[in-house]
């Protein structure tokens, strides 16, 4: 039996932008569903331990987030968990339709007037020589697993956190935090001091958070590698060690000067994010590529969080990278929005959003200077063999990708159909990055390659769920 | 320390305790940080992204795929690895 739920507003995501339009939106008087695909609200940001006696219990970010999560429910939200959203398509009178799958198993089918998606980041995977040996892992991963786990990392060895961005110190001190031990850190850019001090002067609240980074930084005992990168990853079955090279004046590692570090069980690496874009694009929203905003995002007017189709708003990470802040800012004025609309009444008094709306610019401001300060990698300046994968899902090398390339493949989309890469179960979400990079190197901007078209199912889902969902739907009209 | 808040789980045939909740993926890659194989090398693979979009640490969980990245151990579930002892049986 499929279940069935008709809302005023349906909001994808439980992250702190999700949780914050969620709860601007019960404020304002609408019947609000908020679903998230983890088993606990919060998203990333917020992640919540599972162990009670975990070091992780009464963190600032797990307090907030289920603070924000409680704020929501008082608020008259439904949180539904472990809920993940594998379609969404307009309706004939102007709403929308989920289709949701919960717990694996079970058909869920929503039923919408207005729509905010707020469907956070992943991080931006870039392919480096061994990247798919068992033992390397993202470093939101390595995080995922240091607060939600044991604490402790499960692989035994030394533990390289490694790529480029501020995300990477704080991962960094979230080893610092769970006491566990880390051997290197390897970060791309040099830090430049005097910008920095000039971005923090502006922002002068994110002051006693950079310094709490530098000291966790030195706290986690890491040996410190600025300018730096991975060349390889080497092991058989697993990960043993790691390469890793100075980077010289041209922004490429010097390979007179690489040092190999043995005994590695975890290298932890991240090179920045990029927005969660499925839902957004599969409703055929406005799009942008900005690298300094994680490359494609949905386009909204930052003033409500509308996107260009009507109904459909974007909060959070998917409207561009931002961080928490701008999240639970664009959050609050998306599902205020969202809730006059499905209301049928005139927008959200201004004396209240314009400042929130003045707020995310600031708060904007500081994700584009920190994006300045470490501009986002559009590639690795490393040389991959033919037979390195680029496609995880399908195995797809770079040779092949290559041999589409010659044959004329010119977008995202004509090297998944000569290829298969991006045909897997993550549906190109992994090699994307990988394969606009190859198409960048034979001329195909990013804007020309385009991004994977989403379609049915936008995640793996298994049948009987999938035909249940849309049965469901096509009875309720 | 005092109370025992370890649950068994059966994995890949082999009964085994754990701490209740704990992510799968700390639970299998202490094991090993491997345990699928890729579809057309037969490459081994573990856990990547750890946010249930790679679908790189996929396992049967009482019968049923799942991401191991997404699951928490419950009393008496059954994982299944596809390179586990037993595998393909």
């Amino acid at each position: 039996m499929t279940a069935r739920l008709h809302v005023d507003v349906a909001v994808i995501g439980a992250g702190p932008g999700g949780l914050a339009a969620a709860r601007a939106a019960a404020e304002g008087g609408a019947r609000v569903v908020c679903l998230d695909l983890f088993a606990a609200a919060g998203g990333q940001y917020h992640m919540q331990p599972t162990q009670p006696e975990s070091r992780f219990a009464q963190t600032p970010q797990v307090l907030s987030g289920r603070d924000a999560a409680r704020a929501a429910r008082s608020a008259g939200v439904e949180i539904l968990t472990r809920t993940e959203v594998f379609w969404v398509a307009g309706t004939e009178d102007g709403g929308y339709c989920l289709s949701a799958c919960q717990a694996g198993a079970e058909a869920l089918s929503i039923r919408a007037t207005t729509l905010v998606v707020a469907s956070g980041a992943m991080e931006r995977p870039l392919p480096f020589p061994g990247w798919t040996l068992p033992g390397v892992i993202g470093a939101g991963a390595a995080q995922r697993l240091l607060k939600t786990g044991t604490g402790a990392l499960p692989v035994p060895g030394k533990a390289v956190l490694a790529g480029s961005g501020p995300f990477l110190m704080a991962v960094a001190q979230t080893f610092a935090k769970a006491g566990q031990p880390l051997a290197h850190f390897v970060e791309y850019r040099r830090p430049n001091p005097r910008a920095t001090a000039r971005l923090l002067a502006r922002h002068l609240r994110k002051l006693a958070e950079a310094f709490g980074l530098l000291r966790d930084l030195r706290r986690s005992g890491a040996e410190r590698h600025f300018g730096h990168i991975v060349t390889r990853a080497l092991g058989k079955d697993r990960l043993e060690a790691v390469e890793i090279a100075p980077i010289d004046a041209s922004g490429r590692p010097d390979p007179a000067r690489v040092q190999r570090i043995e005994g590695v069980g975890t290298l932890a690496i991240g090179y920045g994010f990029q927005p969660v874009t499925d839902v957004t694009a599969a409703l055929g929203a406005d799009h942008g590529f900005d690298p300094a905003l994680g490359g494609w995002h949905c386009i909204v007017d930052p003033a409500t969080g509308a996107s260009s189709r009507p109904g459909l708003y974007a909060a959070g990470e998917v409207s561009g990278i931002g961080g928490a802040s701008p999240a639970r800012l664009s959050g609050r004025i998306a599902g205020s929005h969202a809730a006059a609309a499905a209301l049928g009444r005139a927008a959200p008094d201004a004396a209240i959003v314009a400042p929130l709306a003045a707020e995310l610019a600031a708060a904007r401001g500081f994700a584009r200077g920190l994006a300045a300060l470490y501009p986002p990698l559009p590639d690795l300046p490393l040389d991959l063999a033919p037979d390195e994968v680029l496609c995880r899902c399908e195995d797809v090398t770079l040779a092949e990708v290559r041999a589409a390339v010659a044959d004329g493949a010119r977008e995202t989309f004509a090297v998944k159909m000569w290829t298969r890469a991006g045909m897997g179960p993550c549906q190109g979400r992994i090699c994307g990055a990988a394969i606009a990079a190859e198409l960048r190197r034979a001329g195909t901007r990013p804007e020309a390659a385009g991004f994977n078209r989403p379609h049915l199912p936008l995640r793996p889902t298994p049948l009987p769920v999938v035909r249940a969902a849309l049965a469901a739907e096509r009875g309720s009209t | 320390m005092s109370e025992d808040r370890t649950i068994g789980v059966i994995l890949d045939g082999v009964p085994s305790r754990c701490a209740e909740g704990l992510p799968l993926t700390s639970l299998l890659a202490a094991r090993a940080p491997g345990w699928r194989a890729s579809p057309r090398a037969g490459a081994p693979r573990g856990m990547f992204c750890g946010m249930g979009l790679c679908f790189e640490c996929m396992v049967e969980v009482d019968g049923r795929p799942a991401r191991a990245c997404l699951e928490t151990a419950r009393e008496g579930m059954k994982i299944r690895t596809a390179t586990g002892p037993g595998a393909g049986s």
